[in-house]
């Protein structure tokens, strides 16, 4: 029996492991490819008297070295030379496809492409002559429908045949005279060397290496072509190389589309026309920093009547209580002032979270969010990261915990590792009461401009470090933006309201367990040794705060602020409840403020550094189990704790020490 | 005739946001000029303010495009109604809340009037606009 492997390559979703599965059956082995947890499909299948093994390759829409999957494929490709490649292509989305497709033909690999999903297609309107796609593309086109196994029997047909039979050569796509000196001088560079020239098709290198492809650039190590090679490479320009050489591509592709699938040439609809709108280059920034102050206008906004109405709720629970006169003391304190007053600080908070989860699902669910990625690219590139990095930072507004799962979606480790550790410096809810606290006790004039400028500092404390950590310990350029939008839609309100359920969910998840028991802890230490007067020095929490306090002095913030920063730790929320336990003033935002107010060591400058560093100083106890699951590394986790400490200290004492002299001098 | 109508509504809107929008920016840089703008219910906001000159942007845009007769105009058109329907609900919902919460909480009076701030009346007419030329395009979104 004759034996022959076979490689599925393709786009994610176009039901390449539907065709796996039905041609392997139970004869399949999953594990990973070596180094890289990427996952590895293989199996068998027998086709008249052929042993063929068949791996199904990461879904990927190009062959770059951008993520890990495209690497492995790529690799698994040029490496292994598969005796033949199955492009398999979603006939419904036939254009996107077909990039892929001209990097594959680059490759010189003997290539069948399998027109999957033509039955929806047809459906739709879609007619692919696949006898014009063999003649332009000179490569067999099968027709397959996966789920339904149609075709299949033809497809490795065509595979079997192409891999006995037919001479292979590679299709060499025009890139214009610069670029093909380049790539001319190059090949010839890389033909010096016999050996790197056998293993990888030369045009082909050079092409990658034109593209500033660093796995390519690898790829050189140890050849005696390598200093040339380089030397030509410094005097190319490989971004805009690169640039140009992508547009070849889709000149090619838009040439001959309109030849192969006449109904392909779509007119632009409604949802393409917004597109142009929304992203346009002058409009597409300021609508969104527009569509930014919306949402923030109605979160603060609607959110005051509902606030307000909590507030008068626990206060009226707390009179109750008090009137009941239940026995002893010590139940009565732990009622009052620490359940009810510990949680009613964060609950009271509820309204303004759920009001801008709702407006963070509105502009997902509509479409939106993945364009304000693609407007930001630009900006987000030239800080070190990718575009995708942006729906992360912009979902850590409302929390940091999903906003730190959602980076998921960003191919590259170091571009996801890089977003992980900034996302904690995104005000999440949790720090809003802080804030709104603060501000609107010192700065009651400018208390909202104030919190703005908090927002506004976060972000630029990620971007910067985002910098700090490209230049320094995640070197390595951002994958380029690459992101499949998804229509416009209306959202619904039941579809809307489901999904800020679902984020909003975990924070009240947090106020009945983490927040509870992070009262209740405070509570404690404020309430004992049994006698003393509550959440005096005396206290458990005088103490500790007094130990603490020579760290913290230098920021001008005491014993007080000291046990309530430690607790925050737990939950940033915390940080009010344990301000109103300390001070005598429960869950009474009033009292508070006056004891505030009535505090010698607190002035708008320490208010100010404080905000600053709650803003900052290390993610709260469920982010940082997120941090430890997503990263995989404790090095990592300790990491993100050891550095927000360090940059709150830092900015906290330049304001608390050059604001005074910056007033004086005024 | 109907581009004509609209390139007219898109030029007229366009200018008439960006007055708004730069008395609300203008009336916080100059001591005093608050207290004349908010004679005529103009409030001294300049965050606001720099949201009605986006906007007012979006209709000029739209009123290039159209007056060129190139096909995305109506998208810039569509789209700059929307801006201005979208943006004029959150004025309204934020005023009515603040409203809402000085009434039922506060104990003191509210005067239906402050509601009448340029976000809000000046998306009146572009709200009829884009129920009169924009459902088929906003129909032909998915899910609508």
């Amino acid at each position: 029996m004759k034996k022959i492997r076979i490689a599925l390559a393709g786009n994610p979703n176009v039901g390449k492991s539907t065709i796996f599965n039905v041609l392997t059956g139970s004869r399949q082995h999953v594990g990973n490819w070596p180094g890289v947890t990427v996952e590895k499909k293989s199996g068998f299948a027998k086709y008249q008297d052929y042993e063929i093994e068949i791996v199904d390759l990461p879904g990927t829409y190009s062959l770059t070295a951008y993520s890990i999957d495209e690497v492995v494929a790529r690799d698994y490709i040029i490496d292994e030379k598969p005796d033949v490649v199955i492009h398999v292509v979603d006939a419904t989305n036939f254009e996107r496809n077909l990039y892929l497709t001209t990097q594959l033909m680059e490759l010189g690999v003997p290539l069948v492409m399998a027109l999957n999903m033509s039955d929806m297609a047809e459906k739709n309107g879609t007619a692919i002559n696949r006898s014009s796609m063999k003649k332009f593309f000179e490569i067999p086109v099968v027709r397959t429908v996966g789920s339904k196994a149609e075709g299949l029997d033809e497809l490795l047909r065509a595979a079997v045949h192409e891999a006995e039979t037919s001479p292979h050569h590679e299709h060499a796509i025009g890139y214009g005279d610069t670029i093909e000196r380049s790539i001319s001088d190059l090949g010839a560079a890389i033909g010096n060397d016999p050996a790197l020239a056998a293993r990888y098709p030369p045009r082909w290198l050079a092409i990658r290496l034109l593209e500033g492809d660093e796995n390519a650039k690898e790829k050189l190590s140890g050849s005696q072509a390598q200093a040339h090679v380089l030397a030509l490479l410094e005097k190319a320009d490989l971004d805009q190389t690169e640039a140009e050489m992508a547009d070849r591509r889709y000149g090619v592709i838009g040439a001959l589309l309109p030849q192969v699938c006449t109904t392909c040439v779509k007119e632009m609809n409604s949802s393409d026309l917004i597109d142009r709108v929304i992203t346009d280059r002058y409009l597409g920034i300021p609508i969104f920093l527009a569509l930014m102050w919306g949402a923030f206008q109605l979160t603060f906004a609607v959110a005051t009547p509902f606030m307000t109405a909590i507030d008068e709720l626990f206060g009226y629970c707390g009179a109750v209580l008090a009137g009941s006169g239940i026995e002893p003391a010590w139940l009565m304190s732990l009622l009052g002032d620490g359940i009810i007053g510990g949680v009613g600080s964060v609950i009271i908070f509820l309204p303004n979270i759920f009001i801008l989860l709702f407006l963070l699902a509105l502009l997902e669910d509509s479409g939106y969010l993945a364009r304000a990625a693609f407007v930001m690219d630009r900006l987000m590139y030239a800080i070190g990261l990718p575009g995708k990095s942006f729906i992360p930072m912009l979902i850590g507004f409302g929390c940091n915990v999903p906003a730190i799962m959602a980076t998921r979606s960003i191919e590259d480790k170091s571009d996801r590792l890089i977003t992980i550790l900034i996302n904690p410096f995104m005000s999440c809810g949790a720090r809003l009461p802080v804030f709104v606290l603060l501000a609107g006790v010192f700065f009651p004039a400018n208390a909202g401009n104030v919190v703005f400028i908090l927002y506004v500092l976060g972000i630029v404390v990620a971007i910067a470090s985002a910098w700090l950590f490209r230049k320094t310990i995640l070197p390595g350029k951002p994958a380029p933006f690459l992101m499949e939008m998804p229509p416009y839609r209306l959202p619904t309100l039941f579809t809307s309201v489901r999904h800020m359920w679902d984020r909003g969910y975990m924070y009240l998840r947090k106020a009945g367990g983490i927040i509870l028991a992070g009262a209740l802890i405070v509570w404690f230490l404020a309430t004992f040794p049994y006698g003393v007067e509550y959440g005096s020095a005396d206290s458990y929490a005088g103490m500790l705060g007094h130990l603490l306090q020579p760290l913290f002095a230098p920021l001008g913030f005491d014993w007080k602020i000291a046990v309530a920063l430690l607790f925050g730790f737990i939950a940033k929320e915390i940080v009010v409840g344990s301000m109103g336990v300390l001070y005598g003033a429960g869950d009474d935002e009033g009292s508070l403020a006056a004891a505030l107010l009535a505090d010698p060591s607190f002035g708008p400058v320490t208010a100010f550094a404080l905000m600053v560093f709650v803003l900052l100083y290390m993610p709260c106890i469920a982010a940082l189990a997120v941090i430890k699951k997503e990263t995989g590394s404790w090095k990592w986790t300790i990491f993100s704790v050891g550095y927000g400490i360090a940059v709150a200290y830092l900015l906290a004492f330049i304001i608390v020490h050059a604001a005074p002299m910056l007033i004086g001098g005024i | 005739m109907a581009s004509t109508t609209k390139t007219a509504f898109a030029v007229i809107f366009g200018i008439l946001y960006w007055i708004f929008g730069i008395s609300m920016i203008v009336s916080a840089l100059i001591p005093g000029l608050g207290d004349l703008t908010g004679q005529y219910m103009i409030p001294t906001d300049p965050a606001a303010g720099f949201v009605l000159c986006v906007v007012g942007t979006v209709f000029l845009f739209a009123y290039r495009k159209l007056a060129g007769g190139m096909a995305n105009g109506q998208a810039f058109f569509c789209v700059g109604m929307g801006l201005s329907l979208v943006f004029g609900i959150v004025a309204l919902l934020s005023l009515l809340a603040t409203g809402a919460d000085l009434v039922l909480f506060g104990g003191e009076p509210w005067d239906p009037v402050q509601l009448l701030v340029p976000m809000v009346y000046l998306a009146l007419v572009p709200a009829i606009g884009l129920y009169a030329w924009g459902r088929e395009f906003i129909g032909n979104l998915v899910g609508a």
